[in-house]
């Protein structure tokens, strides 16, 4: 099966050199000033130095090319080092509160050690925790000197009524914000999954005082995160996210069946159907045969429309020139299904009067 | 070619089109600009630099361009642009180089990580250089402009670029950016010095720059060692004072005062040492540059 190929040129080779990192050998230095470029947009230079590292051509690598990658591991390294200090601050302020605080995405990643974590610039720390105990968590954490950015009346009834999150916390002088969950996706969305049954699979990690999902429960999030309760807007390193997590995960004996099953338990068969599709189309990521087997098939059109936006739309504009038109549209397009996915039609109207229908535009800032 | 040598409607024409290529030792900043007045003072205050080929590998690519909206029909503003974002609010359009500088400055703080970034003016003579800590009122950059025409290379008024590893110095010797009364003492004190256009009423009052000599320029990929670290302190009526300081008071200065001492952790912490331990450290309040300077020869010995 062909490769699918990006839509930017410029990103298309971030994702070539991330699948095959020996071509680095090769690159001329005017290619390598593109691919810098878009990768920095993307966020993806550190995983792109971590793979060429391993590969063994970072250390022949023109000096000012490896200068602009070991910059931007140095950025990653340390929002890493930043995320630990909010985790240790974490154990020490929720120590008097009972039941498993389970760590989601970029935080669950770094105290499992994943070497997926040394490569990824996190951008904030999500805490899941069961519904009936996010009030107390949440004034816990407030106690302790957390404290909400300022959002305005409406945005906080979006977050209290509408939203699977509180609005963001922070602690004075913290660069990371904590996020607090008490689902994966908005209560309101169409596609239902139950905390509960994942909070039940969760598990501790030991010598750390938090929980994670389970290895099939981090796949599927990271699968709905990326393509269900997604604008799909600059999610090209949550592909990159999931090739790396699965291929690191898949070596547990039995991963794939557990996968497979777990998804159907779950409702989120064709959430996990994309989010392998994207991974193994672009990068490469190997799924077994059986799993396509096993994954009901959205249709044909459902798939080349999605092959289309996701071509399109993950990707950001590019540092120079004009974002091509069809981008633009995609972009649109891909917003348009998040809120469908994501709000029961009463409510998107009025969220959209709220926000302003600008804010529904191809160009506009990304909503709560 | 250097930039200084060309004509200015090749300048204009690079900047339009493919973009003109500065290296500036560890930093290469490809600069394209739709604001065609900016080529006259870039030629000025980047005389010596040779210019690049636009292709090849940037660290930053810049690019400055009118700002939108109806009010550049009242009064023009003008956008830096770095990779798609426009990082500051627009300034007037008759302010390019001030905000080419700052963008520019404020580009290679953000992506040069892979050093350690303190903020100091740095100059050598005899291979020994001198960190010039910033803090505020210091008279940092007029110390560092009257060091510079009086024999000193000048490695850079704003960086202190600090090689992981072996704590070496790297140049970047780009004009120095003087403010409000400073351009008059600079012009008195150093009569050939080529200082640009000066510009008033930006946000740090009036600013010209001084241009780097075409020696520093040619070193600039020659990297220097720290031999002293003078933290200065512009006291007027007085000649010069000069008292040690404690090294862990430097220490302590040199790393508040970096872009990305935190960001580095332990190799930040390491490099910074390395310097401290290997510098004389000394406190200097100076009213007369002359005296300042005498003074600093002393101490570099």
């Amino acid at each position: 099966m062909p490769r699918l190929r990006l839509a930017d040129p410029d990103a298309d080779a971030v994702i070539q050199l991330l699948a095959a990192p020996g071509d680095g050998r090769d690159l001329p230095l005017d290619r390598w000033d593109r691919v810098v470029r878009v990768g920095r947009a993307c966020r993806l230079l550190p995983a792109l130095r971590q793979r060429l590292d391993e590969a063994g051509v970072l250390s022949g690598l023109p000096a000012p090319v490896r200068g602009q990658l070991d910059s931007e591991a140095a950025i990653a390294r340390y929002r890493k080092q930043m995320a630990w200090r909010e985790l240790h601050e974490l154990t020490d302020a929720l120590a008097s509160v009972p039941g498993p605080r389970v760590l989601v995405k970029g935080a669950a990643y770094i105290v499992q050690g994943l070497r997926l974590a040394d490569a990824r610039v996190v951008s904030d720390v999500d805490l899941l925790v069961p519904r009936e105990r996010l009030a107390a968590v949440e004034a816990r954490l407030r106690e302790a000197g957390w404290q909400p950015e300022a959002v305005d009346p409406y945005d906080e009834r979006y977050y209290r009524e509408w939203s699977h999150e509180v609005p963001p916390l922070r602690y004075p002088g913290h660069l990371l914000e904590l996020d607090l969950h008490h689902a994966i996706v908005p209560p309101i969305s169409r596609v239902r999954v139950d905390p509960a049954r994942l909070l039940a699979a969760a598990r501790p990690v030991p010598g750390t005082a938090f929980h994670v999902l389970a290895p099939e429960d981090q796949v599927l999030h990271a699968c709905v995160h990326a393509f269900v309760d997604s604008d799909l807007a600059d999610r090209v390193r949550d592909i990159v996210d999931l090739d790396a997590l699965v291929c690191e995960l898949a070596a547990a004996p039995g991963f794939w069946d557990r996968l497979c099953a777990r998804a159907a338990e779950l409702g989120l068969a064709r959430g996990l159907w994309y989010g392998l599709r994207y991974p193994q189309r672009l990068l490469g990521t190997p799924v077994p045969e059986t799993v396509w087997r096993r994954l009901p098939s959205p249709g044909r059109t459902a798939v080349r429309t999605m092959d289309w936006l996701v071509a399109r739309a993950t990707t950001p504009p590019p540092p120079e020139g004009r974002q091509l038109a069809s981008a633009r549209a995609a972009r649109w397009l891909a917003r348009a299904r998040y809120f469908r996915i994501r709000m029961p039609l009463p409510i998107l109207l009025r969220h959209a009067a709220t926000k302003g229908i600008r804010r529904l535009l191809p160009h506009a800032a990304s909503a709560p | 070619m250097k930039l200084g040598e060309l004509p200015v409607g090749e300048v204009e024409r690079l900047l339009r089109r493919e973009g003109l290529g500065l290296a500036f030792g560890p930093a290469r900043v490809r600069l394209r600009s739709e604001v065609g007045a900016l080529a006259p003072a870039l030629q000025r205050v980047y005389a010596a630099y040779p210019v690049e080929a636009p292709g090849g590998f940037y660290d930053v690519s810049a690019r400055l361009a009118p700002a939108g909206g109806l009010r550049r029909f009242v009064r023009p503003q003008v956008s830096f642009w770095l990779d798609g974002e426009s990082p500051f609010e627009p300034f007037p359009a008759d302010t390019h180089l001030p905000l080419v500088e700052w963008g520019v400055n404020w580009a290679i703080a953000m992506r040069l990580n892979q050093h350690l970034l303190l903020h100091a003016g740095v100059v050598e003579r005899g291979g020994r250089a001198v960190l010039l800590p910033a803090l505020p009122a210091s008279g940092k950059s007029t110390l560092t402009a009257a060091l510079a025409s009086r024999g000193y290379r000048l490695l850079s008024d704003e960086f202190g670029v600090v090689r992981l590893g072996d704590a070496l110095l790297l140049p970047m010797p780009r004009p120095v950016a003087l403010k409000n009364e400073s351009i008059a003492i600079i012009r008195a004190f150093a009569p050939g010095a080529v200082i640009g256009p000066e510009f008033p009423k930006t946000r740090k009052g009036t600013v010209a720059h001084l241009a780097p000599d075409a020696a520093s320029v040619a070193a600039r990929h020659t990297p220097a060692a720290p031999a002293l670290i003078v933290f200065p302190k512009y006291t007027p009526g007085i000649g010069v004072e000069v008292e040690p300081a404690p090294k862990a008071r430097a220490f302590a200065q040199l790393s508040v005062n970096a872009f990305n001492y935190e960001l580095l952790g332990p190799a930040g912490f390491d490099a910074v040492g390395a310097i401290v331990s290997r510098c004389g450290c000394y406190q200097l309040r100076f009213g007369d540059l002359d005296a300042a300077i005498e003074q600093i020869g002393r101490l570099l010995g």
